[in-house]
């Protein structure tokens, strides 16, 4: 109906020059710098091209250490996180008073700072003096060096992430309960079915949708884990770099170290696993 | 101003949505562009507002070619199916619209908004918002922010559809009313025959994108141009059946409607309206086969061999399912039409 | 109803309670020990045996807190940043929406699938480039450093998108016939009508510039251009064990955005439920 013109482009252009300089070129270049070897991000000179960054990346222990770190703390948190979630959505769904202020109450963490957030909770882990390990202490447990000891680094990371990404799963399940027609509710109470079969029966699969997206979602924002490490352990990567992740690597090896190939490269493997998500993600939402 | 619209086509790939119209309408008359739906009624009416181009042709308005011109310089006013009134602007606001953008300063267009507002009788609603109305009072502001800024052509996209029967009525006189006040040439789209009958000053009826018949509303239910003319205009709709015509005499089945008529022999198309047949002593006696009340009229159905018609009778008249009457085609009311379903005429 | 049923009903009403106020208390935990510790005396901090309450709240805290770093400062340059940026991301998606859902051009189903596509890309792969990009800029320690890169959020052009299809095409004609500029159209009837989905995404994007915290840290090395997340951090390392004056600090920080939310509430999460839906 309206003809062709060049017209759109005059409105796209403010956010198309932002996105070609801010997200396509430095796309681009992240995969050039992934090959490129000995960069000097000053002068942009290199060696040679080859897959040398990315031997040197598997060849870094830290480096496997980072991936095999953050694949445990995404192994634990999405599923823990969205189970939780799932059992306060449905009962927050349930005739329930004050549901709205439990809903403000459990939204909270999405919307407050996790680097302020990040240091309570250091405060909380703190072995001495901290929440935890007086409540612990009532029930005659000792106390646990949470966030000095490398092999608790990783549980303390987790439960403070837990903590923090249960409120946006629990107000999309809470979302996706609300769109399930009262009256399969109504007839199954009539056919006197049993509570965990309408559970299993109504619930889940009403909600299946928001379920594989929080675990979708849950991957990828768990793979980008960051400014979690970073607040709890002041900037370091927990005890002896027990805590490091991907993008705590990939931060490190570009602003600390200068090895831009290397961080590159780093980058590119993230970009990979995100992109394998999101494509899973786009294949199940398709099957729909 | 009269508009004169000249071998206009609109034509997407092979489907010719308007073919080759020619139109003319004169200064300060009310046309109904009449048809079913995908005739090409609003393509014209788009066409005519400019928001659509035509394959080939020309409009006019005036003496002034307008056909290239954009539609904010057409000087026309618009009021759509759903009236697209701003929801979030009070009705105040949604009529000053049009002046504003002209930059007219804002207490003259206040001003025009209110004048325009007594006129469509909408005074007292001026600060509400479009939600806050009824359908009908909907339909009156985007008439009065139509005509505020005193365009030369008023155009109007099926205005009654979204309104229920009764207020269909009162505003399609209201429709008419505001026309005449005005004296502004009016173009509007509808599906709905007696809506076009009942206000219009001529009518386009129109199917496929051709016009078939271009009239006074009286003129054209009496004698349309073609069977589709007279099968669209009316209800219940016109009877349409296959006559034989022998040295003058018209017959349906055998049995003989008319005689003396000045038709070559052969098979013919024929259409009697409803309220055509008159009861009367000799004719054609039939029996009813059902018998429905409408309020001032009686529809009776009834059959002549296996072709089936309805008429209508005055309801006084006493005759219930199953009664024999006897009845008769009035005079010069049997249409006669070609095998290209051209009229040939009255009988 | 047998009674057996009408026990079962209670234990299981207060066991539906007891969960849900155990998972709120869990929620809001952090935030009660944050305040709680802002208003202890150095003492109580580091009490031993742990004391859970302070005797006398102690809320020259948060006079301390404020003085012993340039807070005011990193709340002006916080606010700076996110006011210019939000003006950015709104301006930048409003245009490109209005493009992608009314205007037609060669090229627009790519152009907004790109768009899209780059949705997938992690923001952690750009920043070794951008970093290099801002340096080479000399924006190194300024304002547009913090604000150009993140002036246009391809989420928020979907989302508004979406909300400005579902304006009909009627009003766009009689806009038209009624000499109304595309522009004109855009502000004067678009914008008002989607005032809520904007004013949604105004606050998503406040909040997430509150919260940001990597790119501010890479580019800024002067402490005077410090936004809050890293002069709160910053704050934890030269303030050591001086624990309640770190959540008094961490307190001031959360507080502004916690009532922001307390008030707008519907509107994040709505707009929140809304993304998740829709995509």
């Amino acid at each position: 109906m309206e003809k062709k013109s060049m017209k759109g482009y005059i409105y796209l252009m403010p956010a198309l020059i932002v996105i070609l300089l801010f997200t396509a070129y430095p796309l681009i270049r992240a995969f050039l710098m992934s090959f490129y070897e000995d960069y000097n991000m000053i002068s942009g000179e290199y060696s040679r091209i080859g897959l040398g960054n990315y031997k040197d990346l598997f060849g870094d222990k830290d480096f496997t250490k980072a991936l095999r770190n953050t694949s445990i703390y995404v192994v634990f948190v999405v599923p823990c996180s969205i189970a939780l979630s799932l059992l306060i959505a449905v009962l927050l769904n349930s005739n329930i008073k004050c549901q709205g202020l439990f809903q403000t109450i459990f939204f909270l963490p999405y919307v407050t700072s996790v680097i302020a957030i990040g240091l309570v909770w250091s405060w909380i882990f703190n072995s001495n003096y901290g929440l935890l390990n007086i409540i612990l202490s009532w029930f005659g447990i000792d106390k646990v060096q949470w966030l000095n000891k490398p092999k608790y680094a990783l549980p303390s990371l987790i439960i403070f992430s837990v903590w923090k990404s249960m409120a946006f799963d629990i107000l999309i399940f809470l979302a996706g309960l609300q769109t399930i027609p009262k009256d399969l509710y109504n007839a199954s109470r009539v056919d006197s079915t049993p509570r965990w079969r309408v559970f299993w029966k109504i619930t889940v699969p009403g909600i299946a949708p928001m379920i594989s997206y929080a675990f979708i979602m849950g991957f990828i924002s768990a793979f980008k884990v960051y400014n979690e490490v970073f607040s709890l352990w002041g900037g370091k990567a927990g005890p002896a770099n027990s805590a490091i992740t991907v993008v705590y690597y990939i931060y490190d090896k570009f602003y600390n170290s200068h090895n831009y190939g290397l961080a590159s490269a780093a980058a590119v493997i993230l970009f990979l696993i995100i992109l394998v998500l999101t494509i899973v993600q786009r294949m199940m939402g398709r099957k729909k | 101003m009269d508009i004169r619209i000249e071998n206009l086509t609109k034509a997407y790939g092979d489907f010719k949505a308007v073919d080759n119209m020619n139109l003319h309408i004169a200064d300060g008359e009310l046309v109904g562009l009449l048809g079913p739906s995908g005739c090409g009624k609003s393509t014209t009416l788009f066409m005519l507002a400019g928001l659509s181009d035509p394959t080939s042709g020309s409009i006019y308005f005036g003496d002034k070619n307008v056909t290239k011109v954009a539609p904010e310089d057409r000087e026309i006013g618009l009021v759509f199916q759903n009236y697209a009134l701003y929801p979030h602007m009070t009705v105040e606001e949604n009529i000053m619209f049009p002046l504003i953008n002209r930059k007219v300063k804002k207490a003259e267009a206040r001003e025009r908004a209110n004048e325009m507002a007594k006129l469509v009788q909408l005074d007292g609603l001026m600060k509400r918002k479009p939600k806050a109305l009824s359908g009908g009072q909907q339909q009156r502001v985007a008439i009065a922010r139509a005509l505020v800024k005193k365009p030369e052509v008023l155009l109007l996209d099926e205005p009654l559809s979204n309104l229920d029967a009764k207020l269909r009525i009162e505003t399609r006189e209201e429709i008419r009313r505001i026309q005449q006040e005005v004296k502004i040439t009016t173009i509007f789209v509808t599906h709905d025959q007696e809506e076009a009958m009942s206000i219009s000053d001529r009518i386009a009826v129109m199917k496929s994108g051709i016009v078939q018949q271009y009239e006074v509303p009286q003129t054209m239910y009496l004698n349309p141009d073609n069977l589709f003319v007279a099968q669209f205009l009316g209800m219940p709709q016109v009877n349409t059946f296959s006559v034989e015509v022998k040295s003058g005499n018209i017959y349906c089945n055998g049995a003989l409607l008319r005689s003396g008529c000045e038709l070559k022999d052969g098979t013919y198309t024929a259409g009697i309206r409803p309220e055509s047949f008159e009861i009367a002593q000799d004719g054609i006696t039939v029996k009813a086969t059902h018998v429905r009340m409408t309020g001032r009229d009686l529809l009776i159905h009834f059959s002549i061999g296996d072709t089936e018609f309805r008429i209508l009778v005055h309801s006084d008249l006493s005759i219930k399912e199953g009664d024999e009457f006897t009845i008769r085609a009035r005079k010069n009311q049997i249409m006669i039409f070609d095998a290209d379903e051209k009229s040939l005429g009255k009988f | 109803m047998s009674k057996k049923r009408k026990i079962m009903n209670i234990i299981a009403t207060v066991l539906k309670y007891a969960i849900l106020i155990l998972g709120a208390l869990f929620t809001l935990m952090p935030f009660l020990w944050m305040i709680i510790s802002s208003l202890k005396t150095p003492a109580e901090i580091t009490a031993i045996p742990p004391k859970l309450l302070p005797s006398v709240p102690q809320w020259s805290n948060y006079a301390e807190a404020w003085k012993a770093a340039p807070f005011p400062r990193y709340f002006l340059n916080t606010i700076i940043v996110t006011i210019f940026s939000t003006i950015g991301v709104l301006a930048t998606a409003i245009l490109s929406a209005f493009a992608f859902s009314r205007l037609n051009f060669p090229g627009k189903k790519l152009v907004f699938s790109l768009f899209l596509a780059t949705l997938m890309i992690p923001g952690e792969m750009l920043i070794i480039t951008n970093f290099i990009t801002i340096t080479k800029l000399k924006w190194i320690d300024t304002y547009q450093a913090m604000i150009v890169p993140y002036m246009s959020n391809v989420f928020y052009i979907y989302l508004l998108t979406q909300f400005f299809s579902q304006v009909p095409d009627s009003l766009y004609l009689a806009a038209k016939v009624d000499k109304c500029s595309d522009f004109k159209f855009m502000m004067k009837i678009m914008v008002p009508m989607n005032k809520s989905a904007i004013t949604t995404i105004a606050i998503l994007n406040i909040i997430g510039c509150w919260n940001s915290f990597l790119w501010p840290l890479l580019v800024t090395n002067d402490r005077n251009m410090r936004v809050i997340s890293n002069g709160l951090v910053r704050f934890q390392t030269e303030a050591g064990s001086d624990y309640q004056l770190i959540m008094a600090a961490s307190t001031i920080m959360v507080m502004p955005i916690i009532i922001v939310y307390l008030f707008l509430r519907k509107y994040i999460i709505e707009g929140v439920t809304q993304s998740g839906l829709k995509s």
